[in-house]
């Protein structure tokens, strides 16, 4: 399916971008749906795509068979997969929970938007970074066990 | 105000004394004693402290010989009247554990011989005026502190030669003999001899005075009383303005000379326990070696212990800076706004009698001149006390509900009726003979009782937790303010949980969901350790169909099954979910809502339309043991459920 630049409008990391620039990553931008329980990546794959929930939930896991836990989900606006826009391996597997339509761009076209035009990647990556801020705030506020005995 | 006066030989205080005996009452006063005068009850006039005076400075108190024999040519000593309406201990009731699970409880009510109080210093009247206010007058008539305090007589000295750390005349208390007292002497010792005058400020007073032999009060004398006082209050060995202090003092939390101050103190509460108004106190369970007989004491408690900050195993005021601040803060500050008017009266006894010799006076001068105030809340309205006698009723469990590994829910009958009103939002004092007594938010009503959702975090919980139906424990309440219902209704309410947190919210809930026309929009945000934490699942999942409902729940942790959301509650609010024009009632943790708040507010819901509950260990909820105290507000009287912008200013603090 094809992505309309309206589309990547409503996504965060895309809002700074000027119009044209939209409409180039909308036109290498594809959109799928995906039902609950399918694998988006495992945790140490390699860096690919990154993607953006629009709707439905995604979940992030880390560790294997019983050891398994989920440290959170992922709504509708959200990236799925920031690590490959520092070409880092998925730091997590992530798994749809609840059937969801996802918007998915190469990461290194991203990058590539981000270089040729410098105002452009500042504007992506500081919305790539607060996202990230957004997510270690989160998981800090989880170290402290909020509910936990002496909540 | 002119009261009838009378001049009297200084012989006839002994009539004056036989008068006060009448009735075998028993004359209390000060008196010379271990180097310090001190307040006793007296056998006559002679153990007045005739001829002494007492030295004062920072950390320093010495009794030296005067060279006249002045009856009352003194300051004041380190004891004050408190501890003969307030004792330091006291055994408010008495209970038993009976094998069968049963419990009783019998009220200890003291009928002490009635009190004669001879040579009060206008502070401590006024002293006893705040503390009557705090025990007797206000919303709760606590039974113990009125039994002695009741028809107890008054006789106060004018100070007529403050000493260099009074100051009462800045507090509004002294030097002149105010209202509390029935008769207020000034004493006159010069060439033309030495005399009392006396002057009836009661009709008590006045029924005394006219049994004194002596003659109505010259101009002259009247004017030497009057212009004496006024030379007093300008010889004041400090000065406070007080002017918005209140405000000032709250605008200074983060001062720095907290710290520096703490590097002095020693926090050994001396200062505290020479107080003549401070009211703060703690409970203990103590109990025979077999459990079955145990008594519920009060005592003096300090605000420079860990205890008085007690929460859940560990202490909200971990520092002696903040013991020290919450002290001043309170004493100039809060109690204005708790009872319309300061704390301190000025006796100075805190500089002398502290160890360091830390001077109360420069301190908070230092700390609050010359900075804006903050604006504090109005004194509530003093409504007609009720009687307290902080004695529980027998409750029986009903039903006990197994919501998750370590929280249980007990349904509770109160004995003997059965009654189960309350408003959402309040909570219940529950205890068990010789095992202690906590607050428990009321969860609910399951129509047969009334339901306590209890986390088992420490001795006495767990004991709850453990209790069986059948079972029998003590129940006082319901306390506190609740959730605003009336304000909630006809738009969308935002319903914010953490934890255990859902408990207080659950009552409010069931009853909006009851009453969909006046709720029409509920929307609760739910967030939980694990999905085996979450509480009261199948009652939730019954909601989830019901028309102007909506349900979001979160864990911060889960197995891979787990399919539903992962994250703090806060990432649940989303323009999508959260309209801006809905209300907002919160409970859990305090980071939890204090970052509720903010995303809230975010969303467009200021903080006038966000309601938190406060958590806090108090020991009475009558608003008497100073426990809750959380900057101006008592969290058992004026919360648990407060409006954000009330605590805004304080809300998110550490060492409050």
């Amino acid at each position: 399916m094809t992505v309309e630049p309206a589309v990547l409008a409503e996504l965060p990391l895309f809002r700074p971008l000027p119009l044209e620039a939209r409409a180039a990553l909308a036109a290498l931008a594809s959109m799928e749906k995906r039902p609950s329980g399918f694998v988006i990546f495992e945790e140490g794959d390699p860096p690919g795509d990154v993607f953006f929930v629009l709707d439905g939930r995604i979940t992030l896991t880390m560790g294997a068979g019983a050891g398994a836990s989920s440290a959170r989900s992922l709504a509708p606006a959200e990236i799925v997969g920031w690590s490959s826009l520092l070409g880092r391996p998925r730091v997590a597997r992530a798994v749809v929970s609840r059937a969801a339509t996802l918007v998915r761009i190469p990461a290194s076209d991203v990058l590539e938007l981000c270089e040729r035009d410098p105002r452009v990647g500042y504007a992506v990556m500081a919305q790539a970074f607060e996202q990230v801020a957004d997510r270690l705030v989160d998981t800090r506020m989880q170290l402290l066990d909020l509910y936990g005995k002496s909540g | 105000m002119t009261h009838p006066t009378k001049r009297i030989a200084r012989a006839e205080l002994d009539r004056l004394f036989a008068l006060l005996s009448e009735d075998a009452r028993v004359v209390h006063g000060p008196t010379v004693r271990d180097g310090a005068i001190v307040d006793a009850p007296l056998a006559s006039v002679s153990e007045l402290p005739i001829g002494w005076t007492d030295q004062q400075a920072p950390g320093r108190y010495r009794l030296t010989r005067r060279d006249d024999a002045a009856v009352f040519g003194f300051v004041v000593g380190p004891s004050s009247p408190k501890p003969l309406f307030f004792p330091p201990e006291e055994t408010l009731y008495r209970a038993e554990r009976r094998a069968d699970g049963k419990v009783g409880f019998v009220p200890v009510v003291p009928s002490p011989a009635p009190k004669a109080l001879l040579g009060v210093r206008a502070c401590d009247v006024a002293a006893m005026r705040i503390q009557d206010r705090v025990f007797r007058d206000r919303e709760h008539r606590e039974p113990r502190y009125a039994a002695r305090r009741d028809d107890t007589i008054v006789v106060g000295v004018h100070c007529l030669a403050p000493g260099p750390l009074c100051f009462c005349a800045s507090m509004g208390a002294g030097p002149r003999v105010g209202e509390g007292a029935d008769l207020a002497l000034a004493e006159r010792l010069d060439a033309g001899g030495h005399i009392f005058l006396v002057e009836a400020l009661t009709a008590r007073g006045q029924a005394l005075l006219s049994r004194l032999e002596g003659s109505e009060a010259s101009d002259e004398e009247l004017r030497w009383r009057d212009e004496a006082l006024a030379s007093a209050e300008r010889s004041m060995g400090r000065t406070l303005d007080t002017a918005e202090l209140p405000g000032r003092l709250y605008a200074a939390l983060d001062h720095p000379r907290w710290e520096e101050i703490a590097s002095r103190c020693l926090a050994c509460g001396s200062c505290t326990s020479v107080c003549p108004s401070c009211f703060c106190s703690g409970s203990d369970d103590p109990s025979d070696l077999e459990g079955a007989h145990t008594s519920h004491t009060r005592h003096w408690e300090s605000c420079f212990t860990s205890a008085h900050g007690e929460l859940h195993g560990h202490t909200t005021r971990p520092r002696t800076s903040e013991r020290y601040r919450q002290w001043a803060t309170h004493k100039f500050g809060a109690w204005v706004s708790q009872m319309g008017q300061s704390g301190c009266v000025g006796c100075g006894r805190c500089i002398a009698w502290c160890p360091s010799g830390i001077d109360l006076v420069a301190e908070v001068r230092a700390i609050a001149d010359g900075v804006s105030p903050v604006t504090m809340p109005v004194a509530r309205e003093v409504t007609a006390p009720r009687e307290e006698s902080l004695v529980p009723r027998a409750a029986t469990v009903l039903a006990r509900t197994v919501e998750s590994s370590d929280v249980v829910t007990l349904s509770l009958r109160m004995e003997p009726d059965g009654r189960r009103d309350f408003a959402p939002g309040q909570f219940h004092q529950l205890s068990l003979p010789g095992v202690g007594e906590a607050p428990i938010s009321i969860s609910g009503d399951d129509g047969a009782g009334v339901e306590h959702t209890i986390r088992a975090v420490g001795k006495l919980t767990e004991a709850l937790c453990a209790l069986r139906v059948g079972a029998q424990l003590g129940v006082r309440g319901p306390y506190g303010r609740g959730w605003p219902m009336d304000e909630l209704a006809g738009g969308p309410v935002v319903v914010v949980a953490g934890g255990i947190g859902l408990a207080p919210l659950r009552e409010a809930l069931r009853r909006m969901l009851a009453d969909p026309e006046r709720y029409p929009d509920v929307r609760l945000f739910y967030g939980a350790r694990t999905p085996e934490d979450l509480l009261y699942g199948r009652e939730l999942l019954g909601w989830i169909d019901r028309p102007g409902f909506d349900l979001h729940v979160t864990v911060d942790r889960a197995g891979p099954t787990w399919r539903g959301h992962v994250g703090v509650v806060t990432r649940l609010l989303r323009p999508a979910t959260v309209p801006a024009s809905a209300r907002a009632i919160l409970c859990g943790p305090e980071v939890m809502m204090r970052f509720t708040v903010d995303a809230l507010a975010k969303l467009g819901l200021p903080h006038t339309r966000q309601w938190v509950t406060m958590e806090r260990h108090m020991k009475c909820a009558t608003g008497t043991c100073g426990r809750c105290q959380y900057g101006p507000h008592f969290v058992c009287k004026d919360g648990p459920v407060f409006r954000f912008d009330e605590v805004s200013m304080l809300f998110g603090r550490h060492g409050l």
